[in-house]
């Protein structure tokens, strides 16, 4: 049985018990959204794995070092701090994360050329 | 293997890079479920310091060592700290480092997702921390956060913002780290490596990252939205805003519960199995249980609202009794495979065993607060906070030492002392006992949780000493647990490839595994490939 159709049959679960939450009428506004987009979430998670092919790469898909996930988060770090600090952080926040994905595109610019 | 040849082996093995840029900066799956579990061990050691100064308040009553307000601070970050940055995360950087190796891939799958997880988990945690240099002191408003208790008005300051800014980034972390693992499980299993071949501890993960990746994003947009309510309001204003507030946040709040527990049953199944000399008992079963388990924690959230008017009671307490179904299967799986088997009692064992006996005690405690009527009474007592501990310190944490010493040799390629492990065990298990099960009789009594003083003439001093002494004797545990760590790695005693004669992939290759984890893989045929080759071979 392939991992898509685990995904799906943990889906399935959800949906099910989705489904009973419903049987039982006595129900507030949100509960069975959260349960039934989980349970559709989960089915679009099952799509997705059935398309996947296993990867039989052994070669380095990333560098041993990459400093690119650190600028990024701290790019994200200063932006979310930005809402409430001001304008200052928020556009510091926006460069160091730019700055990121600068590295990123280089790191990975450089990976394609090693292989 | 010679003594000499493993001294070589585990030399050669060692990692060839080092520094601040490596230790920070590498992509190897092993470095980063390392750097996650150094990471929340760190903040265990600072929540944990926390809470030895809420029990040293609560020892005797008046207050004698903090004022009302910090004794606030102290719970919201004991419970931020402990939920948020130590034992998801330890649970995830177990999957970081194993996984891989127990499906025999030779890395993880999209490795700087998962170092920008770790990355926003240390900044999530100091963003969280900063709450107690802001004016006013640290955040107040517990671990959930609810509203009204965490707007504007009732919590002003920016402590709360910076609590959940730094909410938002540790679990964006999280699940940066979880989707890495499913992308692993889903892309990198090497050939022969079905599903019904995952070894228990990877099912338990792929279970755990399923939650992870439906549960906490609705965390995060909680979060975002209880900002916006601080700054704006609108949000959770209306008269059912609170009440919505807490379906979103349990939503997230009790999946979160099995995600700080799957990894670890999936340590100690694979504990067992190893020192009971036996096959992992009623695979199937547990496979597929495993995923119904985590399917009905997904779908129990609103039995921490049952006291609250308009929530769909019956039908909750229906799913959160149901969970006793999967619960038993495993717990009899477990034991199964303990029947008949060879038991080796080393410390990874001993805490195996006390796992299975401490989490019991959270199981059955777990009976009272699933059924309305009975949970009417222990809502917000001292009970609730000894069931979750019974299932979170006695159960998790039990487990994770049960893996922790058991993959230690793999991790590190030497030995943790047998010793200093059966004290810390046995130190563990009075303490956790001595602090929590007087707490199941407090809450009885009509404790109510989160405060700081309470009346001498209840006659609760004597059960909240004896409560205070087992948390300094937990810390006392710990403290062993520290020193056997720097003992085994200044003193190494080396394990060589496989000292406990282990059932999975991981066994196979050199302690520590190199960059790539494996030279040559052996045929995979079942869930434990290295008992399929002794069995062959005797």
């Amino acid at each position: 049985v392939t991992p898509a159709r685990w995904v799906a049959l943990w889906a399935a679960m959800l949906a099910v018990f989705t489904a009973v939450m419903l049987l039982f009428g006595d129900l507030d506004a949100y509960s069975p959204w959260l349960l039934g987009g989980a349970a559709a979430g989960a089915l679009v998670l099952a799509l997705l794995a059935a398309r996947v092919e296993p990867s039989r790469r052994t070669a380095l898909d990333v560098p041993d070092l990459s400093v690119a996930p650190g600028v990024l988060a701290l790019g994200v770090t200063l932006l979310v701090g930005g809402t409430e600090v001001g304008t200052w952080m928020l556009l510091l926040g926006a460069g160091v994360a730019l700055l990121g994905l600068g590295v990123l595109a280089r790191e990975r610019r450089l990976q394609r050329r090693a292989r | 293997v010679g003594e000499g040849r493993r001294e070589e082996r585990v030399s050669t093995a060692a990692p060839a890079r080092r520094g601040l840029v490596a230790t920070v900066a590498a992509t190897d799956h092993k470095a980063l479920g390392i750097r996650t579990a150094v990471t929340a061990f760190g903040f265990f050691a600072a929540g944990g310091v926390l809470a030895l100064i809420m029990r040293t308040e609560l020892a005797q009553p008046g207050l004698q060592v903090v004022s009302r307000d910090a004794y606030d601070a102290l719970f919201t970050m004991h419970g931020s700290t402990m939920i948020y940055l130590f034992v998801t995360p330890v649970a995830l950087a177990l999957g970081l480092y194993l996984v891989p190796l127990q499906i025999g891939a030779p890395d993880l799958a999209g490795a700087r997702w998962a170092l920008a997880g770790w990355w926003l988990l240390v900044l999530g945690g100091v963003v969280m921390w900063s709450g107690f240099l802001m004016q006013g002191g640290g955040p107040d408003v517990s671990w959930v956060g609810f509203d009204p208790l965490s707007n504007a008005v009732h919590s002003p300051g920016r402590s709360t913002d910076a609590w959940i800014h730094g909410v938002i980034l540790a679990t964006l972390g999280e699940i940066l780290m979880a989707a890495t693992i499913m992308a692993t499980l889903l892309r990198r299993r090497a050939p022969g490596m079905t599903m019904l071949r995952l070894p228990v501890f990877s099912w338990t993960m792929f279970a755990t990252v399923l939650m992870v990746l439906f549960s906490f994003p609705v965390l995060v947009v909680t979060m975002a939205l209880l900002w916006i309510d601080r700054q704006w309001g609108g949000v959770f204003t209306s008269p059912d805003g609170p009440v919505a507030y807490q379906h979103l946040f349990w939503f997230y709040g009790h999946p979160v519960v099995y995600v700080m527990f799957f990894p670890f049953v999936g340590a100690v199944g694979e504990v067992i199995a190893v020192f009971s000399g036996r096959r992992f008992f009623g695979y199937r079963a547990f496979a597929v249980s495993i995923l119904l388990f985590a399917a009905l924690s997904m779908s129990v959230w609103a039995h921490h609202m049952f006291t609250i008017e308009g929530v769909a009671v019956r039908y909750f307490s229906l799913t959160s009794t149901l969970l006793v179904i999967p619960a038993g299967i495993e717990y009899f799986d477990l034991v199964g495979t303990m029947a008949g088997g060879r038991v080796r009692l080393s410390v990874p064992m001993l805490f195996a065993i006390a796992f299975l006996v401490q989490f019991l005690v959270g199981g059955l405690t777990g009976i009272w607060v699933a059924s309305p009527a009975l949970d009417n009474h222990e809502n917000n007592s001292y009970f609730v906070v000894a069931h979750f501990h019974y299932t979170l310190l006695a159960g998790s944490v039990f487990a994770l030492f049960a893996g922790l010493y058991y993959w230690w040799p793999k991790v590190t390629g030497c030995l943790l002392r047998e010793g200093l492990g059966r004290w810390h065990v046995a130190l563990l298990a009075v303490g956790t006992n001595l602090t929590f099960a007087p707490q199941l009789v407090l809450g009885q009594e009509g404790m109510t949780r989160r405060i700081p003083d309470y009346p001498r003439e209840l006659g609760w001093g004597a059960l909240n000493l004896a409560s205070t002494a087992g948390s300094y004797v937990i810390a006392l545990a710990l403290a062993v647990f520290a020193v056997n760590v720097v003992v085994s790695l200044r003193r190494r005693v080396p394990a060589g490839d496989d000292p406990w004669g282990g059932h999975t992939l991981e066994w196979a290759t050199t302690s520590p595994p190199p960059r790539h984890n494996f030279a040559a893989l052996p045929p995979v045929r079942s869930h434990a490939p290295l008992l399929d080759l002794r069995e062959a071979a005797s």
